[in-house]
C-alpha cells in the first residue's frame, strides 16, 4: 500500500500504546527514524532512506507505520510499503504525493535530510514473498501493480534477484503515463536480459542462459498516455496481459500479487478469475487514503 | 515521540479560540466506519419511530417542502480537528419532532449501513439540529453523508450522523456504535468529553 | 419540489474507467495489521477470520478495513457486516470481536 491513514488522533493515544512491554515490543513499538536519503521516482513520487537503529529486518511484501508528530503535539499515522530489501538499520519508502493528503506532501516535498519521524514495524505476513515457499515451489510468479501499488512488487523482485532465485517472474504494471513510471531504469534492467538472450534460453548452461533465468518479463500497461514506440495502446488492463510468457511452464502461475488502488485490484481479481486462476493462488493488497479531503 | 520538523498535517498552527485539543484544519477529512453509503433521493426516506410504534416517515420530496434553513457553524471531530463556519442547508429536527407525540427523552439514531449514535432528545430540539442536504452550496457529496447527513454541531461530529435514515425515541439511554466503545456518551468538546470516563 | 438530485455517485459514473477505479478509496486487513498486531502479539494478516453474519471464511488481510476515524473497523467482504473493531483510549485498547464466528491462526504466522 502507498498512503493509508490509519489515524489522525493525538499523539497521547499512541504513547499508551507504545510504552506497552507486552511482546513481540520489538516489532510493536515505536522507533525513531532519521532521513538520511532521498531519490524521485517519478514526478509526484520519491523514495526516503531511513536510518533505524536496531530495525528487526523484513521480509519483500511487508509495510511500516509512520507517524509524524508537529511541535503543538497534532500527530498522523499513514502505513507505506517497505520500498528495499532488508538491510541493517535501514528501511527506505516510496510515497506517491496525494494532493489532498495530509502527510505525504510533507514526505514528497517537505522533509529534508537529517529530519525525523517515527516508525513502527515491520507488519504485514500475508502479502509477503517468501523465497522457497513451499506453496509457491518452483512458480511461476506473477506480479501486478496498479500505479503505486509497483512499490513492494520491486522490493519482492529485487529481493529475488540478491537471492539469485530463478522463480519465472512476470510483473505487469499499469499506469497512467509514461511521466508516472517508477522505478524506469531498474525495471529495464530487470528485464532487458531476457529480450537480449530469449535466442539462447534453451542453451543448458550457457551463461546468457542463466542471465535469461534471472530477468523478469516486464509488460507496462499505459492506460492514458502511450510513449512513443510501445506496441501496446492506451487501455486499462485486460486479459490478454496477463497471459504467461511463451517461456513460462505453464499457463497459470502459482501465485499472484496484486497491489494497488481498491478499484484496480477489484479489476484485476476479476480479469484473474476470468483466466481461470483459483482464489487460493492470488494475494491482493489495497491502498488509499482514508480521511483525505473529498 | 519525535517531533518532525516542518510538518504541521493540514491544519493551521495559528491560534484560534477552538474546544481543548482541538486543532484547526481548512480541508474536511473523510472518516467512515463503513462502506459509503449510495441511496438515491428516490428511495431515501427519514423515519421518527416514538413510544407508539406508529412511526412517522418522510419521503426526499416531503423533506423539501418542509421549511429550510441555512445554517453556519464551527464543527469539532473527536479525531482533533476542527472546522470553523461550515455552511449547510437543511431542516430543523423541531421541524420534524412539530409532527411526532413523544414522550420518551433519548434518541438512536440510525443511518443506512447501519451507523447508530445516541443523544438526548433535548439536544436535538431548540435549533440545535438539523437534517441537512445541501454543504457550501452544493447537494451534499456521499463521501461527507449524501444525499442527507445528521448536523448535531454542538456534540463531537461523529454524532452528526451520515446518511441518516432515522431516528427511534427510547425511554432509556442506550451506547451508539463508538459511544459502546470507548467514546463518550455525550460528546461535548468544550469539555473535552471524547472517551468514557473523561 | 426537487426529488433527484446529484450525488458524487451520479458524477463519478460521467468519469473514466481509471478515475472510477481511483476513486475507490476502501482498504483491507493489511492497513490495519500494525493496529492488530499490538493485541494479538503478532502479525494478524494470515489469520482465517469467519463471518458471524453469512459465514464467509476470509484472511485477516482481505477484510475490508476502515481507519482513521475514532477506531479501526473490520468487515466482511461477502457481505460488508462487521466482523471486528478496535480502538485506543486513555483507559486501554478496546476490542471487539463479535461479529465474528471464528479465528484460526495458523501455527506459523509468526514472519521476519
Amino acid at each position: 500500500m502507498t498512503e493509508v491513514d490509519t489515524s489522525a488522533s493525538s499523539s497521547d493515544d499512541y504513547d499508551a500504546v507504545s510504552s506497552e512491554p507486552t511482546p513481540p515490543a520489538s516489532r510493536n513499538r515505536w522507533r525513531k527514524a532519521t532521513l538520511v536519503g532521498l531519490h524521485k521516482q517519478s514526478w509526484h513520487s520519491r523514495t526516503l532512506a531511513l536510518r533505524v537503529p536496531d530495525w528487526p529486518g523484513h521480509l519483500p511484501g511487508q509495510h511500516v507505520d509512520v507517524r509524524l508528530t508537529a511541535a503543538d503535539g497534532y500527530s498522523a499515522q499513514r502505513s507505506y510499503s517497505l520500498a528495499e530489501a532488508a538491510s541493517p538499520n535501514r528501511v527506505a519508502i516510496t510515497v506517491d504525493l496525494l494532493p489532498h493528503g495530509e502527510v505525504s506532501p510533507y514526505l514528497v516535498e517537505i522533509m529534508e535530510i537529517g529530519d525525523e519521524l517515527d516508525v513502527r514495524g515491520p507488519i504485514g505476513g500475508w502479502f509477503v514473498w517468501e523465497p522457497g515457499d513451499p506453496a509457491i515451489g518452483e512458480g511461476p510468479v506473477l506480479l501486478i501493480a496498479g500505479g503505486s501499488g509497483v512499490v513492494p512488487l520491486v522490493t519482492m523482485l529485487r529481493a529475488r534477484q540478491r537471492a539469485g532465485d530463478l522463480t519465472p517472474t512476470m510483473l505487469v504494471y499499469s499506469l497512467r503515463g509514461p511521466r508516472d513510471l517508477m522505478y524506469e531504469r531498474e525495471l529495464r534492467e530487470m528485464s532487458t536480459a531476457r529480450s537480449a538472450s530469449d535466442a539462447a534460453s534453451d542453451a543448458g548452461s550457457d551463461p546468457t542462459a542463466a542471465r535469461a533465468a534471472e530477468a523478469v518479463d516486464v509488460r507496462l500497461v499505459y492506460t492514458r498516455k502511450v510513449p512513443e514506440g510501445h506496441a501496446r495502446p492506451a487501455s486499462h488492463l485486460d486479459i490478454a496481459d496477463l497471459e504467461a510468457p511463451p517461456t513460462w511452464p505453464e499457463a497459470l502461475a502459482a501465485r499472484v500479487y496484486v497491489c494497488g488502488s481498491s478499484g484496480f485490484v477489484d479489476h484485476a481479481t476479476a480479469l484473474l478469475r476470468e483466466a481461470g486462476y483459483p482464489d487460493d493462488r492470488i494475494r491482493t493488497e489495497r491502498f488509499g487514503a482514508t480521511g483525505a479531503d473529498r | 515521540m519525535t517531533i518532525s520538523r516542518g510538518f504541521f498535517g493540514q491544519h493551521d498552527p495559528r491560534a484560534v479560540d477552538l474546544p481543548p485539543g482541538q486543532h484547526l484544519t481548512h480541508g474536511f477529512p473523510v472518516l467512515t466506519a463503513g462502506p459509503t453509503q449510495s441511496i438515491s433521493t428516490q428511495d431515501w426516506g427519514f423515519t421518527i419511530t416514538p413510544e407508539s410504534g406508529e412511526a412517522k416517515r418522510w419521503t426526499w420530496s416531503e423533506m423539501m417542502a418542509l421549511p429550510a434553513e441555512d445554517i453556519e457553524v464551527d464543527i469539532h471531530c473527536v479525531t482533533r480537528w476542527s472546522k470553523l463556519a461550515t455552511r449547510w442547508r437543511g431542516v430543523a429536527l423541531d421541524t420534524f419532532f412539530e409532527d411526532v407525540e413523544t414522550y420518551y427523552e433519548y434518541a438512536m439514531v440510525h443511518s443506512y449501513g447501519g451507523y447508530t449514535t445516541n443523544l438526548p432528545l433535548e439536544d436535538l430540539l431548540d435549533g440545535k439540529a438539523w437534517v441537512v442536504y445541501e454543504y457550501e452550496g452544493d447537494p451534499l457529496y456521499i463521501e461527507h453523508g449524501g444525499p442527507a447527513r445528521l448536523l448535531v454541531p454542538h456534540l463531537y461530529f461523529w454524532k452528526s450522523a451520515k446518511w441518516v435514515n432515522g431516528i427511534t425515541m427510547q425511554r432509556f439511554d442506550e451506547p451508539g456504535f463508538w459511544e459502546g466503545f470507548g467514546y463518550h456518551n455525550y460528546g461535548d468538546p468544550w469539555r473535552e468529553e471524547r472517551h468514557a470516563g473523561d | 419540489m426537487t426529488n433527484d438530485l446529484p450525488t458524487q455517485a451520479a458524477n463519478d459514473a460521467k468519469d473514466d474507467h481509471d478515475d472510477r477505479m481511483d476513486a475507490r478509496q476502501d482498504l483491507d486487513g493489511n492497513a490495519a495489521a500494525g493496529e492488530f498486531a499490538t493485541v494479538f502479539g503478532g502479525d494478524p494478516t494470515t489469520v482465517t477470520v469467519r463471518c458471524g453474519s453469512c459465514g464467509a471464511a476470509q484472511v485477516f488481510g482481505q477484510l475490508l478495513a476502515y481507519l482513521g476515524g475514532p477506531g479501526t473497523v473490520l468487515r466482511c467482504r461477502e457481505c460488508e457486516a462487521m466482523v471486528a473493531r478496535l480502538t485506543r483510549t486513555p483507559r486501554g485498547t478496546w476490542l471487539d470481536l463479535s461479529g465474528s464466528a471464528s479465528w484460526l491462526f495458523q501455527p506459523t504466522t509468526d514472519l521476519a
